[in-house]
């Protein structure tokens, strides 16, 4: 393929998380790791989907390739050209070339200013068009992005989403741009508008030979517009390829959690959704190795275990709550309220922890077995301290420690995951205790 | 509506009780039109129709509007010893003494109560109160639109830096404002004034040296506000220069709360200034501002032995509350407008 026409190379963005300056001064602060050494290649007519949850990173990340929002660390690179080496008045030359389009179509247009004036601004601030020719410049635009030109001298507030998402699209189109970061443009849309909206992208691709980046929060959107996808998680990028490639195994188990969530029209489809255990975590403290482990599905197992993949999961999610608490309450299920956690007998808070963590009385393993029952014991005496080192050290996944690299597993097509690390014996495979033997 | 004549010779129907004439000639229900969408139905005319609607702010203009006329059209204003504004309202020149310029109509040196010569009656050095109350209205007045006008200047200007720029810049900028609030704003005044003695330029300094600082604060959070709305990104993602994304999108957005702090501080303004005066550390002694009046009379009031001379400090009082009530109902409904027209642009501004 061609040279990218805009690429980002390690690209970082750390936020400091200090609140004021008696915050930093007394060190009181954390680094939030929201774009964390990303790489990504845009070509020149392509559009590429940058998918993830919200909370993962993505805006940011389409934002600091824009340098809207100054890069930690690393390059963007237009045409060649490093954009976080370019004073600020040549990157306002640059900004007549890449262009933004933000999710919310409420706040990112000026309620004090018409349509007109709105779309209108890029052309006075370029020195584009004055006059009668400004003037019909805007209503080609309006017309371009299928609104009535005699619009023009309204306020934004007398539109709807869709109609004000339009607006938005006009004013990034005015400088005649070559790209269009699109900052999941439509999800703040309804579901009938929002096919109309991808529809006048594809569209004004078409017609004037933008590339976009096409952020957004579910693959079903970005299934049909784009052409590569990436998948990003906490900062991260953990897969990506053509879409076809995303769409077909092997998959991430990020991305196929994805994918499953993707609603199905077909009733004999029998793919199962996959539900990912709690939320986002946290980026300011991003769990290790593999930032994913903490709600993967298919975590690996350690090689001494051998035990079906979703007690497997069970116990990682055992050990994540007791990791992070110290009362009886966040851990076990108490379902009636004359259990008294204080003077609790060993089998009953055993079997309540089993229950709220949904593990039989018996685990499958006889070793991992061992280790929760010393476990329960450590607890039962309401000692946190050497419960938590039994399961941090008992239960411990390959994934917790290796931050995973990108591998290629197409030509196109990377995932960054230890299931598919180049020695194991067999690569993506679902049931693995022995597909990680690297660490 | 389809064209009159495709329906001429169906079926007529007669309506009754419904005038035509009178729909077409009533004012229009909404007052939007495409016409007046065109010429820029902006917020702020939106919100002068809502103003226009509220009876006590119109008072408050009309009191406020007449107090001014009379001030400037007390005595005849020259400028370079050109006479710009011939008018004089007032009988007589502030300090003109009745019974020295007067003799021989019964004027003393000494208070006298209204009478036909003297409308509000004389003040205890011989001079007319009427004119001298027309005349003082220049003093309250200018003092209280010079000094918000420059307050809110400052004020604004600080605050938009300290909001847009952010981090250091506003941390500083900040910890100033507290400084400056952690003193009564009145003491503050006083002692400049002190400092400075007594006069008007002295008292426009001390009322506008630090009165920014609650403008100031308020600016800052606004911005602080309007900067999270994405368009401010925006106009940073088309290229605009920080110049122009404060005048163009931040700094009208934060106007409205602005304006309607500022008309409610006039009249604070205008009692500080009186209030100094009455201690005596407002204008020199013996000049016609109505709180260096009130200070003047002062005596009268513990004066038993020849009664009590009410009307050496009623007018002058009353004078001092008919301007700050009026400029309050004004602020009040400023910002009724305003709030309501943000309420409007909340809901999707339907008009
Ligand atoms: S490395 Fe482990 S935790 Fe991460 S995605 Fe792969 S299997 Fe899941």
């Amino acid at each position: 393929m061609s040279e990218p026409i805009l690429e980002a190379r390690g690209l970082k963005k750390y936020y400091d998380t200090a609140s004021g300056f008696m915050d930093s001064m007394l060190g009181r602060s954390n680094k939030v790791k929201a774009v964390d050494d990303i790489d990504l290649e845009l070509h020149e007519g392509e559009t590429l989907g940058v998918v993830g949850e919200s909370g993962c990173g993505k805006t940011t990340l389409g934002r600091t390739m824009l340098r809207l929002i100054e890069p930690t660390e690393g390059s963007v690179y237009y045409k060649g050209q490093d954009l976080t080496e370019l004073s600020s008045s040549e990157l306002r030359d640059v900004r007549t070339d890449i262009q933004y389009i933000f999710q919310d179509p409420f706040s990112s247009l000026n309620p004090r200013m018409t349509v007109g004036d709105i779309i209108g601004e890029p052309l006075d601030i370029h020195g584009i068009a004055e006059g009668q020719e400004r003037d019909e410049r805007i209503y080609e635009l309006l017309e371009t992005v299928g609104l009535n030109p005699s619009h023009s001298h309204r306020y934004p507030h007398e539109f709807s989403g869709g109609q004000r998402q339009r607006i938005g699209i006009a004013r990034a189109l005015a400088v005649d741009p070559e790209v269009i970061i699109c900052d999941e443009p439509v999800s703040a849309l309804d579901v009938s508008v929002q096919a109309q909206i991808l529809n006048l992208l594809e569209d004004l691709q078409e017609d004037f030979g933008l590339s976009y980046i096409f952020i957004a929060h579910d693959l079903s959107v970005v299934e049909h517009i784009s052409d590569r996808i990436a998948v990003m998680y906490l900062g991260k990028i953990a897969e990506t390829g053509t879409t076809d490639e995303v769409f077909e195994p092997p998959y991430h188990p990020y991305a196929e959690a994805l994918l499953s969530a993707i609603p199905e029209p077909d009733p004999l489809w029998d793919g199962e959704q996959i539900y990912l255990s709690g939320s986002v975590p946290s980026p300011i403290d991003p769990p290790t190795g593999c930032r994913f482990h903490t709600r993967c599905p298919r975590v690996i197992q350690p090689e001494e275990y051998n035990m079906p993949q979703k007690e497997w999961r069970q116990l990682m999610d055992f050990k994540q709550r007791l990791l992070t608490s110290d009362s009886l309450k966040s851990i076990a299920q108490v379902t009636d309220e004359t259990v008294d956690l204080d003077s609790i007998t060993r089998d009953t808070l055993d079997e309540l922890i089993r229950r709220e963590f949904d593990l039989p009385m018996q685990l499958s393993d006889m070793q991992a077995e061992q280790v929760i029952s010393q476990a329960v014991d450590r607890l039962t005496e309401e000692n946190f301290e050497d419960a938590r080192a039994l399961v941090a050290d008992g239960f411990k996944s390959p994934c917790e420690q290796v931050d995973p690299e990108l591998q290629s597993t197409g030509t196109t097509h990377r995932i960054a995951c230890h299931l598919y690390d180049d020695d194991p014996k067999q690569p993506g495979a679902t049931n693995t205790s022995d597909a990680v033997a690297d660490d | 509506m389809t064209d009159k004549n495709v329906l001429s010779g169906r079926g007529r129907i007669e309506i009754t009780g419904f005038n035509p004439e009178r729909v077409e000639q009533r004012d229009s229900l909404s007052g939007w039109s495409e016409e007046a969408g065109r010429a820029t139905q902006s917020r702020w005319s939106r919100a002068w129709q809502r103003f226009k609607r509220n009876r006590s702010a119109l008072l408050g203009v009309v009191v406020v509007a007449l107090l001014a006329f009379l001030a400037i059209f007390a005595r005849p204003i020259e400028v370079f010893g050109l006479t710009v504004q011939p008018f004089s309202l007032a009988p007589h020149p502030p300090g003109e003494l009745l019974y020295f310029n007067h003799p021989g109509e019964g004027f003393t040196g000494d208070y006298q109560p209204p009478s036909m010569k003297a409308p509000m009656g004389v003040d205890g050095d011989g001079r007319d109160i009427f004119s001298r109350l027309l005349y003082g209205g220049r003093y309250s007045l200018s003092i209280g639109f010079i000094v918000v006008g420059l307050t809110a200047g400052i004020g604004l200007l600080y605050g938009a830096v300290s909001g847009y720029y952010g981090g250091w810049v506003d941390e500083i900028m900040m910890r100033i404002v507290d400084v400056i609030y952690a003193f009564p704003g009145l003491i503050l005044s006083l002692i400049i004034v002190s400092m400075l003695g007594r006069g008007y330029t002295q008292l426009i300094i001390a009322f506008s040296l630090f009165g920014w600082a609650g403008y100031g604060r308020l600016v800052r959070g606004e911005v602080l506000k309007v900067k999270e709305n994405e368009y401010v990104m925006a106009a940073k993602a088309l290229g605009a220069r920080d110049r122009s994304v404060v005048l163009r999108h931040i700094a009208p957005n934060t106007m409205a709360p602005l304006l309607v702090v500022a008309s409610l501080r006039i009249g604070t303004v205008v009692i500080g200034v009186a209030a100094l005066g009455f201690l005596g550390l407002g204008m020199p002694p013996g000049s016609a501002e109505w709180g260096t009046m009130l200070d003047g009379a002062r005596n009268s009031l513990i004066r038993l032995d020849t009664g009590p001379k009410w009307w050496a400090t009623v007018f002058p009082g009353t004078a001092i509350f008919l301007f700050v009530m009026s400029m309050n109902m004004i602020g009040d409904g400023i910002n009724d407008a305003l709030d309501a027209q943000q309420t409007g642009v909340g809901k999707g501004g339907d008009e």
